[in-house]
């Protein structure tokens, strides 16, 4: 029965070539752009749930400003200082706490300038703070050791296009007129604003740039067994106590990458929610195709219910049409933003954002697939129920 | 002729109402959206070209830190007096102002929160609102004599609190009480309306901060090209201080920084939002073949009766032409419309949102869906003209 339905759907799509294409066409340009948009979304969701992974969700982190803005823009800021360390070293479930000092600085080499962050980096507290504070792996050379001095570690930047002449171990960099000796190179954290990272020993450092006792931040690590959620309100807590202010924001990483996720989710609703204004419009073209097909079959309906066709028949011919409309302009539409994402995905290689690249999990191509049947079969249920009500006699006279 | 063909491109149109509707709805839908995001964006940037010219192009910016961005939560290398004076000595540099700016608390009754303070010397904050055309809207602005006095935006008087602060009403500020005696006009957008300003010298009181500043204006002579005294303000600046730790940027330059980033998020927007606009000529095309089809007896008759295939392929074209015309006449409207609410929603929220709505672009939105839908009958059209007489007589 549903067998015969289907043929018989398939049939008429078949005679009418021209316009079951382009309505076809109308679903899957609406699908593929939605497909690719979404693939993009996924890829980045999935990336930053890695950095943030790996750094590990139970790292704390401690910015000065309101709600965290590191005094950016010049704003003057009560600066974190030694002070809130020992506040923050007493709080329970406390293991470490890694002071940090961030800032732009022009690096000089061979005569060339370039600009990118200098990362301060309390290598007086442990050996190897990079890899146990940050998460991400020295591949080149080695971490810093407690000794070091004019040692720096460099993000894979500095190794490629950051100078002409691409730095390597023991290449000298200058900073404000010191000198300090690549010991090591970062893995690829996949973006070019921390691969442009450049970590230099704490005591060194902190007379290059001229501070005293104030840092940009702490990393904060909760004691294993510990929620490092009531930890950070701990901290939270006796920082307010001793600052007599909140004028500085306590983060985990679990909560960061949660909000994170939350802004991209906004972002993404919002494009993938434009891009499906064309899917409307997709809908729209089958629902039209529809009408035009029940008008030109009136006298086909007529024979049909004639012979002992009911209304639940022609209504599931008719719907099955339309679905079938949808679904293979979705799986069109699949495979073709499946191809544009990752067009997309080679592009944002080559511009220096290898983290975009899209994810083509099975979810994505269920979904659309799924989705654009439904678009089809809702189309359809309009001009579908015409053509179960026409009355028999009146549709076999319809000329 | 012409007047014929329009008439009977419309007979067709309405004989088949529903599909004509429709075809006209999926161009519609895709206009509307085009028309109001168009709206919104354009809107934006006109706001933000507005605002920096209002301060002056002949403005220069210097800020803390390399990048323009401080040295994150660190006052190294802050910008201080000593470099104001040097600054203002430059050749070519009007007069200059610095401020010195943070984060602190603010309460009023039970009520406390976190907000901007900006410390500005008297004279300079007149005069910098002055450029603006902001006025107070109550009160006076700040006086040399003024200690804990504190003029505020206009969103701290009304809207921050439950209770509105009234002129001569009492805030606390990082512990500190003040005296409102100026309330700021809007200056269109939350974050600047949510400011406060007292003088510099309570300012680096109350911060403790005897020496440093934030950031600095500095004002060219008319007639001096502001990028070229922006050059002399860095190289001076650089040889005082030993090192480039420091920014130095025109109000041009921002300008264009920000005319970018603004340029990306419409060509994004407006170029999903296209993918619609292509789908609803599909669709005009789908049924104008339809049409086509239906009337090949039609087509037949007129060739038998003397139509040339020009006339037959005008006929048509006029036909798509007019669906692409109505969805567009209709879009146009629902999307102004659309971006008319969501500036109302943005006046809720405390943004003015300023909408791009001229002549140009509803001529421009109206020129293309009409183009849309005649590039969308070109084919079909085409194949009716082409049709035998005879043959389609037969059908």
């Amino acid at each position: 029965m549903i067998a015969d339905y289907f043929r018989i759907a398939f049939r008429n799509l078949r005679s009418r070539g021209t316009r079951s294409f382009l309505t076809v066409l109308g679903i899957f340009i609406g699908i593929a752009s939605v497909v690719a948009l979404m693939s993009m979304g996924a890829g980045l969701q999935k990336y930053m749930d890695e950095m943030y992974s790996k750094v590990g969700y139970d790292l704390i982190m401690v910015l000065p400003g309101v709600g965290g803005t590191m005094g950016a823009g010049g704003m003057a800021i009560e600066p974190m200082t030694s002070k809130d360390q020992k506040v923050i070293e007493r709080v329970r479930g406390v293991d470490s706490v890694a002071p940090f000092i961030f800032t732009v600085v022009t690096f000089e080499r061979s005569g060339q300038e370039t600009r990118g962050y200098l990362v301060i980096t309390p290598n007086h507290l442990m050996d190897g703070v990079i890899e146990r504070m940050f998460g991400f792996e020295v591949e080149q050379g080695r971490d810093f050791l407690r000794s070091d001095r004019d040692a720096a570690v460099v993000g894979v930047a500095y190794t490629r296009d950051k100078f002409d002449k691409p730095v390597r171990l023991r290449s000298k960099v200058d900073v404000r007129g010191h000198t300090f000796t690549v010991v090591g190179v970062m893995e690829d954290f996949g973006n070019e604003q921390d691969n442009s990272n450049f970590f230099v020993p704490w005591k060194k450092g902190k007379e290059v740039l001229g501070v005293g006792d104030e840092v940009s931040m702490f990393y904060v690590r909760p004691k294993k067994g510990f929620d490092p959620q009531k930890v950070a309100d701990e901290v939270k807590e006796e920082l307010e106590d001793s600052r007599g202010k909140e004028d500085f924001a306590v983060n985990t990483m679990a909560g960061m990458a949660e909000m994170a996720g939350a802004a991209m989710l906004a972002i993404q609703g919002l494009i993938v929610g434009m891009a499906a204004i064309s899917l409307v419009v997709g809908g729209i073209g089958i629902m039209n195709t529809m009408y035009t097909s029940v008008l030109e079959r009136t006298p086909e309906i007529g024979i049909l219910k004639a012979v002992g066709a009911r209304n639940g028949d022609i209504l599931a011919i008719f719907l099955i049409e339309s679905g079938m409309l949808g679904t293979v302009g979705g799986i069109l539409g699949c495979i073709v933003g499946a191809g544009l994402g990752l067009l997309m995905g080679i592009g944002a290689t080559a511009a220096g954002i290898p983290a975009m690249q899209p994810d083509l999990g099975i979810h994505l191509w269920v979904g659309a697939i799924g989705f654009s049947f439904l678009v089809g079969s809702i189309s359809g249920v309009l001009p579908a129920l015409q053509a179960a009500n026409l009355h028999p006699v009146e549709a076999l006279r319809y000329e | 002729m012409i007047g014929e063909y329009f008439i009977i491109a419309v007979r067709n149109l309405t004989r088949r109402g529903l599909r004509s509707w429709l075809t006209v709805l999926g161009v519609f839908i895709a206009v509307a959206a085009v028309v109001s995001l168009i709206s919104i964006t354009k809107g934006l940037e006109g706001y933000m070209n507005e605002q920096f010219e209002r301060m002056g192009t002949d403005m220069v910016m210097i800020l803390t830190g390399e990048g323009g961005m401080g040295s994150f939560g660190v006052s190294a290398g802050a910008l201080t007096e000593r470099d104001a004076k040097v600054v203002d000595r430059v050749r070519g540099v009007d007069r200059t102002m610095s401020m010195l700016s943070g984060a602190t608390t603010i309460e009023y009754g039970q009520e406390k929160y976190v907000t901007f303070i900006i410390g500005v010397s008297p004279k300079d904050i007149g005069f910098f609102f002055h450029r603006m055309g902001i006025d107070v809207s109550a009160g006076r602005m700040l006086n040399p004599a003024d200690r804990s006095n504190i003029v505020i935006g206009s969103r701290i008087a009304n809207g921050y609190f439950d209770k509105p602060v009234p002129l001569r009403g009492n805030l606390v500020v990082d512990g500190h009480r003040f005296k409102v005696v100026g309330i700021l006009e809007s200056m269109g957008n939350s974050q600047d309306d949510s400011q406060l300003y007292i003088t510099k010298d309570m300012a680096r009181e109350l911060m403790d901060k005897p020496e440093e500043v934030s950031n600095m204006i500095a004002i060219v002579r008319p007639g001096l090209d502001p990028a070229k005294v922006a050059e002399d303000i860095k190289e001076e600046l650089e040889d005082f201080r030993g090192q480039a730790d420091f920014s130095v940027q025109t109000a041009n330059q921002m300008m264009d920084l920000m005319g970018g980033i603004m340029l990306a998020i419409q060509v994004l927007f407006v170029g999903v939002a296209s993918i619609a606009l292509v789908v609803g000529g599909i669709g005009i095309m789908n049924t104008m073949y339809t049409s086509v089809m239906e009337r090949q007896r039609e087509i037949g008759i007129l060739k038998a009766v003397g139509a040339r295939n020009g006339d037959i392929l005008a006929i048509f074209l006029i036909e798509s032409g007019l669906l692409g015309l109505v969805g567009g006449l209709l879009g146009v409207g629902v999307g102004l419309s659309f971006a008319l609410l969501a500036q109302a929603g943005a006046g809720a929220a405390g943004f003015i949102l300023h909408l791009y709505i001229t002549p140009g672009l509803i001529g421009t939105a109206l020129g293309f869906s009409f183009l849309t839908g005649s590039l969308s009958g070109v084919m079909p059209a085409w194949q009716a003209a082409q049709l035998h007489p005879v043959e389609s007589l037969r059908k």
